[in-house]
């Protein structure tokens, strides 16, 4: 009887915690959906603070967007919460930061600018088994690790180089001018490294001579003439060149001290900040850089005007990059409908953009290999000329003729 | 086939039944046969299933150990090969970075960095896919175990480790550069997770999966990237394999283990050293998989087993029966025998086995059995018959005793009993004779006054228990019956219908009732019969006993007693009744003088108003009134004078009530008041508490009366002409309690308190001897004329009714006293006779009221208005009627009086009652209660109220009609 009655008690005490569930439940439906957490990752201070600010603007602008238009239509509205970090450009500040945002519970991060950062990074979010959207990062071993979490909208080095070096020879049809004989010089991070590597795998492959390949260390560089002076002795009919913002300046200024009238070719580093032309003024004039991104696209020309409205400068292929990765993961959230980083991975992975409205790169559209690359990013070359960044390689996108020095 | 077991002491449990056990035992059998043989399968299947999953996993692991050792191998040879090609030691430092450089390009998946180091260990030159390095980056390595393997000519293979630099999955290779000797060491960072890759792709099932340890058994790879991360180096020596891996190292010696695998689940899990390196792999097979046929195999043997089981228990039940069966055929025999039916069929006699022999054996015992069980039963019977011939005697012996004293104790308890009147006592006497004997009809009839039949007096039916009082037999018609009666002391037909005495009540009687036995005794006084007493017993015939009919005419005998006695109450009653008559008669001189005065109070002013009315033309209102307060204080004495007449010379059944002899006292002053002799001084002394006692009050006023009277003539007839005329009569009430001088001298009273009545005179007084006779009958001591001598005759009567005592002193000249003692009545009294007048029951309705007397009319109508009914009048019968047919359906009951013009009451109540059979008829009447309307009560009048009637015994009567259903 006891029993019996013991049971009845249960029954009924079972049943009651259903019915409060239920209505706790009922009354949650009341509430606003929980926003979806989103890391921002980028280098806010330090020597790279400027070019970390340019992509953080990027993520901001798509958010504030994507918020309001509604947020993720599949998790009820829910609204994209940035959560900043700042690497200082240094791999173990990335390494800290992204462990400590992935434990605010981030459903994905957004970053990080520096291939040598992207590494430690993105390994440790692979080991915490959280996607990470690398806006800019050319490192090629990025995404030849293994690594399921780790997403790249940016192109690997190997294009780049490839890119470069076809142009440099396609330069003699264009102006006359044959370059037969280059000259390279990099910084030795991942970066430099990497991009002079395929740099020199696609001059072997199509025949051009290395004359000279100076490296150096950029951080702390103060003067680059040394180098520079090395370069021209070599008599190389082009440089091309692999920097960030300041060694970038530093070069230029020893070569127009020196006199060389060669074209100067950078690999989407330094030379693509609106701070390189801001510093050098004229003498920024000519030079010639590999891009993702050009706001003479059509696609870009749109972004740009709203890019110019919220933030009152023309936007970067590092600012539109960090906006693309950001529209990737909304893409991917409304897919998997979940916050569930596992689910919201393999979203990722079978995330596929038509260029349109929401695909902005000048690409046919956007899809990632089985290593997380993003296989349609197709590259440009743009040359400063009057201050702006004119696209004039490949045809396609042109939207000036490439112009030499006397 | 009869199942039903003969001796359930026999009855074998069906759980113990052999069908039963054998199937059991069958089942066992069949069960522990396929359990021993399926266990022995699946212990077998299990190791052969262990074992080829063994095989598969140790063919994977060392394909994989082969993969693995090829890979690092080939990426050695090719090293080796490009180192040779480039002819490294040779190159200029500048030479040695291109062609490093050219290597790292072209096998862009297979090696990450190339160092070359001289034979001081340091390094000359260093390349790689993530750094460039400057000259002060590079340094010396002599001391790392990469390099001395190397220097010593040896190829040295590091773990597979994460690269710092790259999070790439890498191992490093070490190996010299010879030409003729050894003249520098090239170091490379190779790329291990291609190698991973082509692992994986090498699937174990569905679920298997494979990792790599180290030799000292610590996690080094899986194919998981973060799984790798997470764990790199965690030491997996609790892993069988593993600790296996490490103790022995030795392939031949591998065992399959089976426990809880990398991902926690069971696993069947083996390992394979990989050649031209110091690590294993490790293969894991979960057991849900790896062993899955096992586990098939085993449910196939479970549903086997329970197959086997039924199929063991029906054919075990089956053949059991089929063997049973003769047994339980010839048990079913036995058991038959056993009970007695010797001449049971012998199933299965026909069987050639060994049922067959049992069964012939059981035929000759049977035989024998039968023969002797035939004598034995004969034996028995005669035994029987005799034993109950005996006890048939005894038990009839033992029923006449149980009779005679049933029929002794109710004659006994009858004769216990005095009853006061005829009618109950018939009722109790019919009922003991019908238990007594026991009938279920007896009745009581006698004859008419002429007898021509008898009637019947009372019918008891025992099996309704009631009786009924209906019947005439007309001895016209049953002559031979009648004549019975007169001749026999007891008729006794046991056959009614056939007995020649009582054969003609047959159809009208017998028949109608279903009589078959008939014992009738005729009642007989004084030689003559009166009646007859008959006991009917239905649908039965009974055989009469000389003691049932003693019992009969002993029962009769005690009618006789009650008729008797009944016969003695009546004349009694009528002495009393004509004795009361005398006594009115006595005071109806005076009467007469005051009802002649009553009636000039009426007769006077009516003259006086005449003659005015003649003289003067007018009455004057005053005068008038006058009048009219004169006749109606006349008319009220007349009416109470003729009421109290009245209510004493009533013929009525004396009903005891509680009497307050104090109100009997002042009734009695009242007549005296008007009838004695204005001579003689009236002293009433009355009680001054109740003087209650149990008796009737009529009674008691013709008691008290009678003493009244007698005192009053000893005060002036009984006197002599020349003496005073007159006297002092005092009459006085007390209570006289328990134990007082009363009680001593008359020990016979019973105990409690007496009301004593002390009636004293001072008249002539008697002497001794005419004391010792006033009480007898006739006896008087007045002139012829004066008296019947029947009044203290009667007073003593009455007295001795009530328990009552009554003592003279006498003597002569002085006076007399005479008291009367009642027992007082101790319990609450009811105070019959006075009820309170402003408690009348209500009611309503509409009641119709027909006399031809205005005044009656009248004063039914307010009486009845009074209490809530609505009335109709009518004045005379013819009136009644008509006004009954127009209303008879609103109508709830009709007044009626007896005599009118036009119609009588008789007539009218006819009419109506065509109209309503159910209608409710108060009869109202001057007349008493007497023959003539006993005739109309009797055509279903429901009551009778005698007029003049009071408000009460209107409303009264009037309710108890109307609550009639």
């Amino acid at each position: 009887m006891q029993n019996r009655s013991g049971f009845i008690f249960g029954v009924t005490g079972i049943l009651l915690l259903i019915f409060s569930i239920m209505l706790f439940t009922g009354c949650g439906k009341e509430e606003p959906p929980a926003a979806v957490k989103v890391g921002m990752l980028f280098p806010m201070s330090g020597a790279l603070a400027d070019k970390g600010k340019d992509s953080a603007a990027g993520v901001t602008l798509a958010v504030e967007e994507i918020n309001a238009q509604g947020g993720i239509a599949a998790l009820g509205g829910a609204k994209l919460e940035l959560i900043s970090g700042d690497t200082q450009g240094r791999p173990e500040a990335g390494e800290q930061e992204t462990e400590r945002l992935i434990k605010t519970g981030v459903a994905a991060l957004i970053g990080t600018y520096q291939s040598s950062v992207t590494k430690p990074a993105t390994q440790v979010a692979e080991r915490l088994e959280t996607p990470f959207i690398v806006s800019i990062s050319i490192a090629d071993v990025i995404t030849e690790r293994g690594f399921r979490y780790t997403f790249r909208i940016q192109p690997k080095a190997r294009f780049y180089g490839r890119d470069q070096v076809r142009f440099l020879v396609d330069l003699g049809r264009l102006t006359g001018y044959v370059v037969k004989r280059v000259a390279l010089l990099h910084e030795n991070t991942d970066f430099g490294t990497a991009a002079a590597l395929a740099q020199k795998q696609a001059m072997h492959e199509y025949g051009l001579e290395l004359v000279a390949e100076i490296s150096y260390a950029a951080e702390g560089v103060s003067d680059l003439s040394q180098e520079v002076a090395q370069c021209l002795a070599a008599k190389p009919d082009a440089i091309l060149e692999v920097t960030y913002l300041n060694d970038s300046i530093l070069i230029q200024k020893a070569l127009v001290k020196a006199g060389a009238a060669i074209p100067l070719l950078d690999t989407a580093g330094g030379t693509v900040s609106p701070e390189y032309i801001q510093s050098l003024g004229a003498l920024a004039e000519g030079t010639l850089t590999s891009a993702e991104f050009s706001k003479f696209t059509t696609g870009g020309k749109d972004l740009n005007g709203r890019f110019h409205k919220r933030f009152g400068v023309d936007i970067t292929g590092d600012s539109a990059h960090a906006y693309q990765a950001a529209w990737v993961l909304k893409d991917a959230l409304e897919r998997a409908g979940s916050m569930d980083r596992k689910k919201l991975r393999a979203a990722l992975a079978a995330t596929d953009m038509p260029a349109g409205e929401h695909m902005i790169l000048p690409a046919e559209r956007l899809r990632f290999d089985a290593g997380g690359q993003n296989e349609f990013a197709q590259l440009f070359i743009v040359q400063i000329q009057n201050g702006e960044y004119i696209p004039v390689w490949p045809a396609e996108y042109a939207a000036g003729k490439v112009r030499l020095k006397p | 086939m009869q199942k039903k077991n003969p001796n359930p002491g026999d009855a074998v449990p069906w759980q113990r039944s052999l069908a039963v056990q054998l199937s059991w035992t069958s089942i066992l059998i069949t069960v522990a046969t396929i359990a021993a043989v399926g266990l022995g399968l699946i212990w077998i299947a299990r190791s052969a299933q262990r074992n080829s999953a063994f095989l598969v996993q140790e063919k994977s692991s060392e394909a994989m150990a082969q993969l693995i050792s090829d890979y690092v191998i080939n990426a050695v040879a090719s090293l080796q090969l490009l180192e040779h090609i480039k002819n490294l030691d040779r190159l200029p430092p500048a030479g040695q970075k291109e062609a490093l450089e050219s290597i790292i390009i072209q096998n862009p998946s297979l090696f990450s960095q190339l160092t070359f180091l001289d034979l001081s260990g340091t390094e000359t030159v260093k390349v790689s896919r993530f750094h460039t390095f400057l000259p002060g980056e590079l340094g010396n390595v002599a001391a790392e175990p990469a390099f001395r393997t190397a220097f010593a000519g040896r190829l040295y293979v590091s773990p597979v480790f994460v690269s710092p630099d790259s999070g790439l999955l890498s191992l490093r290779i070490a190996l010299p550069v010879r030409r003729s000797r050894i003249t520098g060491v090239l170091t490379a960072e190779v790329n291990a997770l291609e190698l991973w890759r082509k692992v994986m792709q090498i699937r174990i099932g569905q679920s298997g999966y494979a990792y790599l340890v180290d030799k000292d058994g610590r996690f080094v790879a899986y194919q998981e990237l973060s799984t790798v991360l997470q764990r790199f180096g965690e030491d997996m020596r609790r892993i069988p394999p593993v600790a296996e891996f490490i103790l022995g190292a030795a392939g031949d010696k591998r065992r399959p283990h089976q426990y809880r695998g990398l991902t926690n689940e069971s696993v069947v899990g083996t390992y394979a050293p990989i050649a031209g390196t110091d690590w294993a792999v490790i293969v894991e097979w979960p057991v849900q998989e790896a062993l899955a046929g096992v586990r098939r195999m085993q449910w196939y043997l479970i549903a086997l087993g329970a197959l086997g089981m039924l199929v063991a228990g029906g054919c075990g039940f089956w053949i059991s029966r089929r063997l049973v069966r003769p047994m339980r055929a010839l048990t079913v025999t036995v058991q038959q025998m056993a009970a007695g039916d010797l001449s049971a069929e012998l199933a299965e006699e026909e069987r050639p086995d060994e049922a067959g022999v049992l069964a012939r054996a059981f035929r000759r015992m049977q035989a024998e059995l039968r023969m002797l069980y035939g004598n034995l039963e004969q034996q028995v019977r005669e035994l029987r018959r005799t034993q109950e011939t005996l006890r048939q005697s005894e038990e009839e012996q033992r029923q006449n005793a149980a009779r005679l004293m049933r029929f002794q104790a109710t004659l006994l308890e009858l004769t216990e009993h005095a009853y006061s009147d005829l009618e109950t006592a018939l009722k109790r006497i019919t009922e003991a004779a019908a238990r007594a004997l026991p009938v279920e009809r007896v009745s009581v009839w006698l004859f008419n006054s002429d007898r021509s039949a008898i009637l019947c007096q009372d019918l008891y039916l025992l099996n309704e228990n009631r009786h009924e009082k209906s019947g005439t037999l007309f001895s016209s018609r049953y002559p031979r019956y009648f004549k019975a009666l007169e001749n026999s002391r007891c008729i006794a037909a046991d056959e009614a219908h056939m007995d020649p005495r009582t054969s003609e009540l047959s159809m009208d009687y017998l028949e109608p009732f279903n009589i078959f036995s008939l014992l009738d005794v005729p009642i007989r006084l004084q030689g003559r019969i009166v009646g007859v007493l008959c006991h009917e017993k239905i649908r039965d015939l009974v055989r009469w006993t000389i003691h049932d009919q003693d019992f009969a005419i002993a029962i009769v005998n005690l009618i006789s007693l009650a008729l008797e006695s009944a016969e003695r109450r009546k004349l009694e009653a009528q002495l009393i009744q004509s004795q009361k008559m005398e006594a009115i008669g006595t005071l109806a001189g005076g009467l007469a003088h005051d009802f002649n005065n009553m009636l000039a109070g009426l007769t006077g002013p009516v003259s006086i108003l005449k003659y005015n009315l003649a003289v003067n033309q007018t009455l004057q209102p005053k005068e008038l009134s006058r009048m009219l307060d004169m006749m109606d204080e006349a008319g009220a004495r007349a009416v109470a004078m003729v009421r109290q007449l009245l209510s004493l010379s009533r013929r009525h059944e004396i009903t005891l009530t509680t009497v307050d002899l104090n109100q009997t006292l002042k009734s009695v002053m009242k007549i005296c008041m008007n009838t004695l002799d204005k001579s003689i001084e009236l002293a009433p002394k009355p009680c001054d508490k109740k003087a209650w006692v149990m008796g009737d009050s009529t009674q008691m006023e013709q008691v008290l009366l009678n003493l009244c009277i007698n005192a009053g003539h000893a005060m002036t007839l009984m006197r002599a002409k020349d003496e005073k005329q007159g006297g002092r009569l005092s009459v006085a009430i007390q209570v006289l309690p328990g134990g007082s001088h009363f009680h001593v001298a008359h020990p016979e009273a019973a105990q409690g308190d007496y009301v004593q009545l002390s009636v004293q005179d001072t008249g002539v007084g008697m002497d001794a001897k005419t004391v010792a006779r006033i009480f007898d009958p006739f006896f008087t001591t007045k002139e012829q004329g004066q008296g019947t001598g029947l009044g203290l005759a009667v007073a003593y009567n009455i007295v001795k009714q009530h328990l009552g005592f009554i003592d003279v002193y006498s003597e002569p000249g002085c006076g007399t006293t005479v008291n009367v003692y009642l027992p007082a009545y101790q319990g609450a009294a009811t105070e019959a006779g006075r009820p309170d007048e402003n408690r009348l029951p209500h009611g309503s309705g509409l009641i119709l009221v027909v006399d031809d007397e205005e005044i009656v009319r009248e004063v039914a109508r307010t009486i009845l208005e009074k209490c809530g009914y609505e009335v109709l009048l009518a004045h005379d019968g013819q009136e009644g009627v008509e006004l009954f047919a127009r209303r008879h359906q609103e109508i709830r009951a009709v007044v009626l009086d007896m005599v009118m013009p036009r119609k009588s009451g008789k007539d009218a109540f006819i009419e109506m009652q065509k109209i309503d059979p159910d209608l409710k008829v108060l009869l109202a009447s001057g007349f008493r209660l007497d023959e003539r309307v006993e005739s109309v009560l009797s055509m279903g009048v429901k009551d009778f109220i005698q007029k003049p009637y009071s408000m009460r015994q209107l409303v009264e009567s009037l309710h108890r009609l109307l609550s009639e259903p």
